[in-house]
């Protein structure tokens, strides 16, 4: 017997789940389906490297900065050349308001539908008649932290700035005052909406965490033992190991696989086996803590958190204003460079290969989706088979947590495909391959 | 109030979506979201939607369906952003083979997803568009522009004829560089001069304006996500043609190294919707494929 | 069938060239279809990609002798430098660049005229023609395998 649900709703993409059980009626395997092909990284083959950040940002519209920044920073690798002090400052601004808008909208119009007591169908009719004061100040927050990056970054989506070498223009002392007074803001907004959100995400996570406790290694990029957003080695942390290794190394131990039911690859944890390994804000809270959370509830706990640490982080980066040069010069020669950011929804790896006219010859892309994809299908297994027991499903509480359980890891089916996008539907399958039902 | 659909294609980076979303304290009064799988859980598409706002590329099978039962059941649909526009980004890959494109990205074509069309597609290849808004993404102010005429019933603004030049304030002295650069292989650019003038390519020349010039004027040229301006068809050619002469004195082969991508400058957002939209190596493998029936 | 062949002429040299081919009763394949335009300069990529879309089989782009002959100073290098990267383009839109050719061909040189006809139609003719392009629409879809 199969379950699929098809389209999902609430995330970046087009995708299904497709429940698989066995004889005796019990969740078997659950897949988690993307729907959607683009081929980015065939299409940045062929290019000018120097052009790539420019169209790798169009893989995401939700978190270009990430990739426009990742894709920058493997071409500086390849060719050799390093931008000045104050264009990763600049670049840190941006990426970091970047994150906070997308997990401001993520948590807004995406999650915070599964927390509310009435499951309305446009959640932004729902909040916008009951919630004003909440909506009004996310909105604010997230128009703060988009002009933070159009400031920096030319444009709020798809900024155009960030070249190969650094930012092309540095922000006059009069951007200056902008960016400051848009930080002031921001902090001010997101202080207003945090305890509330925090009390409703973290009551949800305590309430459920039987279900949806998964143990898993976790990945996430570090600076001196401490969490980075911009730069740092890999650090893996599971239950009781841990081990850092030097982000050109990524491919020694994330492995890809093609399946079969989808059109992202599923990269496994190898050192000797596969394991899962998740990344994202439950990552990046994990690799620099002591004790380790297994409840992918606190993803969205997170999420918020690291908007207000965010948000200080910009506030203290523009200290002062920035200097003439924010550029270094562009020099061809063959070359290969990896570039990897924490992303907002986690580790986000681009890899080119370049000839000596500086033309991409070889480029890959892993995004963490990718890397969530077999903890997502993990998650779905185990939340499902609460819901499906002896043939007997409960179809409205099966759709809502399998709903949560995806939407946790903001899966991005943009990014995962380079290609496509997630628009669940489940499906339940019997152990013979037979249709059993379809939910919408 | 208008019942408003946003219909998100497969070749989609929800870009457009989140401009909406960037200006939905300003619109939110005028609209009531009938259907969208990102921003609601809607994912039925009702009868009697005043506007569709298509986002994304043509690619699958299943996009093609969406898009014709849209198009049924809207007064108005209108391409949003230069995928759907044009083809955008994504219609790059029409210069693969897809099949054979997922054999060396997957080892094999993934057996249980949604078919993939041959090429990549603007919207209007497929149903009729009543308007189109591209821009990757679409200027804030011509989306609510947009909203607020359908909302108000005025007839839709009329396509721009001008380009970005036209609205670029960099200064122009009508003196060329007898040189072409790579972006970022000049450290001594003049931000307050035109890039075409310094050697630099920029393809304002022949981009729908619209936009205020909003790169120019923030340090890097344009790379003509706005597409072709009212009454030019192949914006890519415009741009080949044009620049080339522009950069007539340079020999041949210094030209190409310089220019080393004429498909991804001038093409990056509308080859799909070009003279030559996609290789003829997909009509041979479909030839191929036929044939084997 | 011979390959077709869109050439495209200026006024003041290559077409008095292909002129001169003709009074001077000198044969070339009929195949290749004279366009005059008033200059080198004149010459777009957009006549070529659209000839190559509707069946033609090559495009020859002709023009007065470089560096000095142009009528009009410097028609000729606008041609070449676009033919230039036209063949780039068509390189990686999986077309043979060789489909599009530039020669120089003065007023009096009829026979070159005559030459390079022939010569590109053999060449052409080795390639075989381009298949007919239709819309994306009726492409249809990639089956599975």
């Amino acid at each position: 017997m199969k379950v699929v649900i098809s389209p999902f709703t609430r995330v970046e993409g087009h995708a299904k789940v497709v429940l698989k059980l066995s004889e005796d009626g019990a969740v078997k395997e659950a897949k988690f389906k993307v729907l959607e092909f683009r081929g980015f990284e065939k299409i940045l083959e062929g290019r000018p490297i120097e052009e790539a950040p420019r169209i790798a940002s169009r893989i995401c519209g939700i978190c270009q900065v990430a990739h426009s920044l990742a894709s920058a920073k493997a071409a500086e690798r390849a060719l050799g050349i390093e931008p000045p002090e104050d264009a990763i400052r600049l670049r840190r601004i941006m990426h970091y308001a970047g994150v906070i808008q997308s997990h401001l909208l993520h948590l807004i119009f995406l999650a915070l539908p599964d927390y509310l007591p009435t499951r309305a169908s446009s959640p932004l009719e729902y909040l916008f008649n009951n919630r004003k004061d909440l909506l009004k100040e996310t909105i604010a927050a997230r128009s703060a932290s988009q002009k933070i990056v159009e400031i920096v970054g030319g444009k709020s989506i798809h900024p155009t700035t960030n070249l190969v070498g650094g930012i092309a223009k540095p922000p006059s002392r009069e951007d200056w005052r902008k960016l400051l007074n848009s930080s002031k803001s921001l902090v001010l907004s997101l202080k207003k909406i945090f305890g509330e959100l925090e009390q409703i995400f973290e009551e949800k996570a305590e309430e459920l965490r039987e279900y949806f406790e998964l143990k898993t290694w976790y990945l996430a990029l570090a600076r001196d033992g401490e969490g980075d957003f911009y730069d740092g080695d890999l650090m893996f942390k599971g239950e009781t190991d841990s081990f850092r290794l030097p982000p050109e190394e990524y491919h020694k131990v994330i492995l890809e696989e093609t399946v079969a039911h989808s059109y992202i690859k599923y990269p496994y944890l190898v050192k000797g086996e596969k394991k899962l390994v998740r990344v994202g804000p439950l990552a990046r809270h994990n690799i620099s803590s002591p004790d380790v959370e297994n409840n992918s509830l606190y993803y969205n706990v997170f999420r918020l958190k690291e908007c207000i640490k965010l948000a200080d982080e910009i506030s203290t980066l523009l200290d002062r204003p920035f200097k003439e040069k924010t550029f270094s010069k562009l020099v061809l020669r063959r070359g290969e460079g990896v570039g990897i950011v924490e992303a907002p929804r986690g580790l986000l790896v681009h890899h080119y290969k370049s000839d000596e006219n500086g033309i991409l010859e070889k480029v890959n892309i892993i995004v963490p989706t990718t890397i969530n994809a077999p903890s997502i299908e993990k998650l779905l297994e185990k939340v499902s088979s609460q819901y499906i027991k002896q043939d007997k499903i409960n179809v409205k509480e099966l759709k809502y947590y399998l709903g949560l359980a995806v939407r946790l890891y903001d899966p991005c089916l943009s990014c995962a495909t380079h290609s496509e996008s997630l628009l669940p539907i489940i499906e339940i399958r019997d152990h013979e391959n037979g249709l059993v039902k379809v939910i919408y | 109030m208008i019942r408003l659909a946003l219909v998100s294609l497969s070749g989609y980076c929800s870009g457009c979506e989140v401009a909406l979303a960037d200006v939905i304290s300003e619109v939110l009064p005028r609209i009531e979201i009938v259907y969208s799988t990102l921003i609601a859980d809607i994912d039925k598409l009702p009868s009697n939607i005043d506007l569709s706002l298509v986002s994304g590329a043509v690619r699958t099978k299943h996009d093609i369906e969406v898009l014709r039962e849209a198009r049924n059941k809207s007064k108005l649909l209108v391409a949003l952003g230069s995928c759907a526009s044009f083809g955008g980004i994504p219609g790059l890959a029409n210069v693969y083979v897809v099949a054979e494109l997922l054999r060396e990205i997957y080892g094999t074509y993934p057996r249980e997803v949604p078919k993939l069309t041959r090429a990549a597609a603007p919207v209007s290849e497929y149903v009729q568009v009543d308007y189109r808004l591209p821009g990757c993404p679409p200027p804030y102010k011509l989306l609510i522009e947009l909203l607020v005429c359908v909302d108000e019933k005025k007839p839709l603004p009329k396509p721009p004829s001008r380009t970005v030049c036209d609205e670029c304030s960099l200064k122009k002295r009508d003196v060329y560089e007898e040189n072409v650069y790579r972006l970022g292989e000049r450290d001594d650019v003049d931000f307050s001069r035109c890039f075409l003038e310094q050697g630099i390519l920029c393809m304002g020349i022949a981009t729908a304006s619209g936009c205020e010039a909003q790169c120019p004027s923030r340090g890097v040229p344009c790379r003509g996500c706005r597409g072709p301006p009212a009454k030019i068809v192949d914006q890519g050619e415009r741009l080949l043609s044009s620049i080339a002469s522009v950069f007539s004195k340079i020999d041949e082969e210094e030209l190409v190294r310089k220019i080393p991508d004429p498909l991804g400058y001038f093409y990056r957002f509308t080859l799909p919707s070009s003279t030559i939209p996609y290789t003829p190596e997909i009509l041979k493998r479909m030839e191929k494929d036929e044939g084997s029936d | 069938m011979k390959p077709k062949i869109l050439v495209l002429t200026c006024t003041y040299c290559s077409y008095a060239g292909a002129d001169i081919a003709g009074v001077s009763k000198i044969q070339y394949p009929p195949s290749a279809y004279i366009v005059r335009l008033i200059c080198s300069g004149r010459e777009e990529a957009l006549f070529a990609l659209e000839a190559l879309r509707e069946g033609f089989d090559g495009v020859l782009f002709t023009g007065c002798h470089i560096p000095y002959d142009c009528h009009f100073i410097s028609g000729n290098f606008k041609a070449r430098a676009r033919v230039a990267l036209l063949k780039k383009l068509l390189s990686q839109l999986g077309i043979e660049d060789s489909r599009v050719r530039l020669e120089w061909i003065s007023a009096s040189e009829g026979d070159k005229f005559a030459k390079v006809v022939f010569e590109f139609t053999r060449e052409l003719e080795e390639m075989g023609s381009l298949p007919k392009f239709r819309k994306i629409s009726e492409l249809g879809v990639e089956e599975h395998d």
